[in-house]
């Protein structure tokens, strides 16, 4: 509708509600006429659209508990205590002669500054055999903490693909989760559960589908709006093959080491304790 | 009401996600651009825009048509939206009172617009915000006056006599000016209107 339509309209409500209004219409027509006309003009970014319309329209099949939420629950808190059995295996001379020859080891996950900067050493004196490097890593973007949820393998021998695992840094609040890579071994996605005393929750958001091998920065956006003390719970899980998620036919990526479904808890705000 | 509107929302009731769609498409850019005249910053108004709809997608099944249009829904959640963002951002403003405009970190395309509403912000900031709302909603939204009063709350006859009491007051204010203004852009093809033909 033309400016001069929704003029006419208007005046001719305001002449009926008024008759003042008749009296000096001009005035009053210029005044609308300015008004209407003067109305900003604003695009909207389509990309936005798109992917808005993508997050509300995801399938929402899901149950309102996953199967594995006390397996996980356990995991989760009993990492802290591999993750100290592990690093003693670490820091006492020799004990990586232990797993020589085998292709990966059991690991745990901590945030300890020490596991970190095994992770970052120069590997060259390992080379030699083929040895193991622990979880997690460090090295996210603006000084924020990158923890990783994975098994690494290191191997001068033996090409292996690289295992399945994604890393997160301290979260931000807002309407997505940003993964900084993931990797998997056969195509999936990285999703999102609600966290709570109760264990995981819901779904509340699921990643794109990943193709097979690493991909860096991952977002995942939400249904729900996250704030500073929010937990949630990060999973990996196998495409069945039809290229949609859903919880009860996608297959949550195991631990092969420990037998549980790979996943971690985080709290928005706060960098990853894992 | 709008026949089209209930029958998609029925439609959502019973789990046909793609009838939200349609609903999606055909008020997501009137959301953000009711959004976007109280925040004026374009990241600030998509963030808000999506909450309204996630939150209208989750509140679907609490749509009282009996109570009013899906448009007057979906519109007084992306009010409550930005009051609530006002709230948490801006503890100290009159929570009503969200027609603010920022100038400072803007795009070339938000220094436009701005510009061009400062002019009306002139006339219109004289205004009680409630009274600037209706203008804004009836003249830039042409929502109907049945539609703004389920919005803003109040009644339709309200409504309306609240728009008309804040034209004749504009035009007591500013009336020949507008209407010198308008004639002296018109001749000298200054005119920043649109679809003014």
């Amino acid at each position: 509708m033309s400016t001069r339509d929704t003029t006419d309209i208007i005046m001719r409500e305001l002449i009926a509600l008024d008759p003042t209004f008749a009296e000096k219409e001009a005035d009053a027509r210029a005044l609308v006429t300015l008004l209407t006309a003067e109305k900003p003009n604003v695009t909207i970014d389509e990309i936005f659209v798109r992917n808005l319309r993508a997050r509300l329209l995801v399938p929402h099949t899901f149950p309102l508990r996953s199967p594995y939420h006390k397996v996980n629950w356990w995991a989760v808190h009993l990492a802290p205590i591999g993750a100290l059995a592990i690093l003693l295996l670490v820091l006492m001379p020799n004990t990586l002669h232990y797993f020589e020859n085998e292709t990966a080891i059991p690991v745990e996950i901590s945030p300890t500054e020490s596991l970190r900067m095994d992770a970052n050493n120069d590997t060259s004196s390992r080379d030699a055999a083929p040895s193991a490097k622990l979880a997690p890593q460090s090295g996210g973007a603006q000084g924020d903490a990158v923890n990783s949820y994975s098994i690494m393998q290191e191997s001068t021998n033996v090409s292996l693909p690289p295992p399945d695992r994604f890393e997160l840094a301290t979260q931000q609040p807002g309407i997505a989760i940003s993964i900084t890579s993931v990797t998997l071994t056969r195509p999936g996605y990285v999703v999102i559960h609600s966290f709570g005393p109760e264990g995981i929750g819901p779904v509340v958001g699921v990643s794109p589908l990943q193709n097979s091998g690493t991909t860096v920065g991952v977002p995942v956006y939400l249904r729900t709006v996250t704030h500073r003390g929010d937990e949630y719970y990060a999973a990996l899980y196998y495409d069945n093959g039809n290229g949609v998620f859903n919880l009860t036919d996608d297959i949550p990526v195991i631990n092969p080491n420990l037998g549980i479904p790979m996943g971690a808890e985080f709290t928005i705000g706060i960098p990853p304790t894992w | 009401m709008n026949d089209d509107d209930q029958q998609l929302v029925e439609r959502c009731a019973h789990g046909e996600n793609d009838a939200f769609g349609i609903l999606y498409d055909r008020y997501i850019t009137k959301i953000y651009r009711f959004i976007y005249y109280k925040t004026f910053v374009r990241e600030t108004a998509e963030d808000i825009t999506s909450d309204v709809f996630h939150k209208a997608f989750e509140r679907i099944h609490s749509f009282n048509s009996h109570k009013g249009t899906f448009s007057a829904w979906i519109y007084r959640i992306a009010r409550n939206s930005v009051i609530d963002h006002y709230r948490t951002q801006k503890k100290n403003i009159p929570i009503d009172d969200v027609f603010d405009l920022h100038t400072e970190n803007r795009t070339a395309e938000e220094h436009d617009a701005i510009t061009a509403l400062a002019r009306v912000e002139e006339y219109l900031k004289t205004l009680p915000s409630r009274q600037r709302e209706i203008i804004i909603l009836r003249l830039w939204e042409e929502l109907s006056y049945k539609e703004i009063a389920k919005i803003i709350g109040g009644t339709e006859d309200g409504t309306k006599m609240a728009f008309s009491r804040a034209i004749r007051e504009l035009r007591e204010q500013c009336g020949p000016f507008a209407l010198t203004l308008l004639l002296t852009l018109t001749a000298t093809s200054a005119l920043p209107f649109r679809n003014l033909s």
